[in-house]
């Protein structure tokens, strides 16, 4: 079900009514599971399937974590939880991408092979199933800290009510499908009783109307001028073209993301929970590790927690820090679809970080004209690397991909053609760019007059000038 | 609030003054769906015969033919809306090369919405980003258009060979017979309701590079259609210049030709 469709509305407002009349946490947790299946199921019936005894089995897990009576039986059940999500995800993701590999390094078809690449890919499955190993990966740490195990809101859970708000946690809708990945640890402590009058209406009206305009008006817009970064389109495009489309999808994908995560934040607000930010303004980054701490906030510190410290971070020397970078960078890369261009575009996000790292650049002292320049410049370079990259995910063969780069590089046509493209584009990103300058300059703060206004030419370009709703770009993942 | 009202009305005042002809779509999408506003909404009576097609019979100009093509879109999704509508004109072309592709049911819907007609603010060619383009667009000449359109066409032999792959392989694999079935189901309702106001619909195709007229694809879905319409026929556009582009579109003198050609076929049909 999409979040700009008719039926999510009216699955929000009856939830919205029947949670609010609810008296006590378990009714309204239940009433939350259920609108949640149903969001579910809408679109994929016999997958909720595979997502509840995804979500029942790691939930008993991660009980069976807290139960567990030594260090020793409770790191072998993390263990097996862990590595039950991972295959789960392997299948159901991968296996398709390895079968077809496969069969292409050795020249042979096998019927095995074409069966397994007609599984289909469950939505939001690397969502879940990495939330899942955070409930259990958390679970195994706090467990283990006397601290942390008093105060923990495992510690002295039931098996039916850790099942309960295990499910909970990992299906709650608003999140399901797309994020902001949560953590289990700053999830579960906020299942409480909820009341209408604790609802923040500023913070969800805002996150909704931004969401929405980002979304409907901005992305799905500029996917009408971007569809073009296509084969066979892309042959003998010129650079010029190129450029401005890709400036285009780089709007759009933050578009698209950050609208989708900002109406995920302004729903579950409305349920009264808290979920975490995913985007701070990342085309306003100096660096690429800038660019990281600011891009998919949720995704970056969820690999950083469960994936790059564990791996030894920053602590075993330069070489290894490299490596680790890499790594990380990689695997979240192929994280996001079953292309090797994902793994080659994470790849070279992780190049770019090593290479930041070797030559240690300074931040630039933005108290001076020079410095204030060097760092306007270094936001340049940081868009249009991660714009450059950007051309990995959305042309998933990587013969097509590079074709498209070599284009943006050597096809200079010395004129644009296109102008009324030009323009399009320029237009549908403009708000994209103010949106990130206001976060400099802080217009809003400074006149707070024109939030009112601004709030109000949003939600008229949402009445009249949106693009018919499409699937969001991270719903593939 | 404020802000919203005062956007409504100053939007409103210009579409009735300065902008009610001054506006241009900003991709195929939203260009294809002010075709069908200003064709509908404008109670267009001229008696004009229709081309109903895709983007292979954008550019097919005649001066007694009003063209309804559908760039990246299908020819059905157009007459499931005219299928609606009550006064229809005497001829109408339909392009047959791509009917099988589904039509948009967002787009059909939108024009059975009697609200969406009524409130102008809503239609396509009135959205803001409409409105800004077809202000900067002012006074652009056909000629400039005739011009893009040429240089499409002007393209190097191996970047064409390229073009033409693609559509080699999308038209390897016949249409699965479910579909085939549903699409001609379809097609025959919809004959039946135009032909039955006493329009004659008339089939044609564009001509294709041989190589992709001869996938399997392609000559299925033409034996379908002659054996599921076998008095209708489909007519064969038969132009000098069969270059095309990319191998489906042929170039500008082509379609121009073309369209000289249904403009022909219209004055014999209507006597």
């Amino acid at each position: 079900m999409l979040f700009t469709s008719l039926e999510f509305a009216i699955l929000v407002a009856v939830t919205f009514c029947l949670f609010y009349l609810a008296r006590g946490v378990a009714v309204q947790v239940g009433i939350l599971i259920l609108a949640s299946i149903i969001f579910y199921a809408i679109s994929s019936p016999w997958l909720t399937l595979l997502l509840l005894s995804s979500a029942i089995f790691t939930s008993w897990t991660s009980h069976q974590i807290w139960t567990a009576t030594t260090a020793k039986k409770k790191r072998l059940v993390a263990a097996f939880g862990v590595g039950a999500n991972l295959m789960v995800l392997t299948f159901f993701k991968y296996a398709g991408l390895l079968a077809e590999s496969f069969e292409k390094l050795v020249g042979q078809s096998f019927s095995a092979a074409e069966w397994i690449v007609m599984i289909p890919l469950p939505i939001g499955i690397s969502f879940y199933t990495f939330q899942g190993i955070s409930m259990l990966v958390d679970s195994f740490r706090e467990s283990q800290d006397l601290e942390t195990r008093v105060q923990s809101h495992q510690s002295d859970a039931s098996l039916v009510k850790s099942l309960y708000h295990g499910v909970f946690f990992i299906i709650f809708f608003p999140q399901l499908v797309a994020g902001p990945v949560v953590k289990a640890k700053d999830f579960l402590p906020q299942i409480v009783v909820k009341a209408a009058s604790q609802i923040k209406w500023r913070f969800v009206f805002h996150s909704l109307v931004v969401g929405y305009f980002l979304k409907l008006v901005i992305a799905n817009n500029l996917q009408n001028q971007t569809f073009w970064i296509e084969y066979p389109y892309i042959v003998g495009m010129s650079a010029e073209r190129a450029w401005i489309l890709l400036v285009g999808y780089s709007c759009q994908i933050f578009a698209d993301f950050a609208g989708y995560s900002l109406i995920a934040i302004g729903i579950a607000a409305l349920f009264g929970y808290r979920l975490p930010q995913n985007f701070n303004f990342p085309y306003l980054s100096a660096s690429i590790t800038e660019f990281w701490r600011r891009w998919h906030i949720s995704l970056s510190s969820w690999l950083k927690d469960y994936l790059y410290i564990p791996l030894g971070g920053n602590r075993k020397g330069a070489m290894r820090t490299y490596l680790n970078l890499l790594i990380v960078m990689t695997l979240g890369g192929l994280w996001h679809g079953a292309a090797w261009s994902y793994l080659i575009w994470g790849g070279y996000h992780g190049l770019l970080l090593s290479a930041e790292r070797m030559t240690r650049l300074p931040s630039p002292d933005n108290k001076n004209l020079i410095g204030l320049s060097t760092l306007w410049v270094r936001y340049g370079m940081v868009f249009l690397l991660v714009s450059l990259g950007w051309s990995f995910f959305k042309l998933p063969d990587i013969t097509h991909a590079s074709l498209f780069i070599s284009q943006a590089f050597t096809a200079w046509d010395g004129r644009i053609v296109q102008k009324k493209e030009f323009i399009v584009v320029a237009l549908y990103c403009l708000p994209v760019f103010l949106y990130h300058l206001n976060s400099k300059i802080r217009l809003t703060r400074k006149v707070p007059q024109f939030v009112p206004v601004a709030y109000g030419v949003m939600i008229y370009a949402i009445v009249v000038n949106s693009a018919p709703a499409d699937a969001f770009i991270y719903f593939q993942f | 609030m404020a802000t919203f009202l005062t956007l409504a009305l100053g939007h409103y005042c210009y579409v009735k003054t300065i902008g009610k002809t001054l506006y241009k779509g900003e991709d195929q999408s939203v260009g294809n769906t002010i075709k069908l506003e200003d064709y509908l909404y404008e109670e267009q009576t001229d008696g004009k015969g229709l081309i109903v097609g895709t983007s292979l019979s954008v550019y097919a100009r005649h001066p007694d033919l009003t063209n309804l093509s559908f760039s990246g879109g299908t020819a059905l999704t157009v007459l499931e809306i005219l299928a609606l509508k009550e006064n229809l004109p005497s001829v109408i072309f339909v392009e047959t090369n791509f009917l099988y592709r589904k039509a948009d049911q967002e787009v059909v819907s939108n024009f059975s919405s009697k609200f969406r007609e009524k409130i102008p603010l809503f239609h396509d060619r009135y959205r803001p980003m409409s409105l800004i383009l077809g202000g900067i667009a002012k006074g652009n000449s056909d000629a400039s258009v005739v011009s893009k359109v040429r240089s499409k066409d002007r393209i190097d032999p191996e970047i064409r060979r390229k073009k033409i792959e693609p559509q080699l392989a999308s038209a390897e694999n016949e249409i699965d017979q479910e579909t085939l079935d549903k699409v001609i189901g379809k097609l025959l309702s919809l004959v039946k309701a135009i032909e039955g106001r006493g329009t004659k619909l008339l089939f044609y195709k564009t001509p294709f590079d041989p190589a992709i007229a001869a996938q399997p694809r392609h000559k299925q879905w033409e034996k379908a259609l002659r054996e599921a319409f076998p008095s209708h026929g489909i007519q064969q556009v038969v132009v000098r210049n069969l270059e095309t582009s990319d191998g489906i579109h042929l170039c500008l003198d082509g379609v121009l030709e073309m369209g000289k050609k249904l403009g022909e076929l219209a004055e014999s049909a209507e006597q």
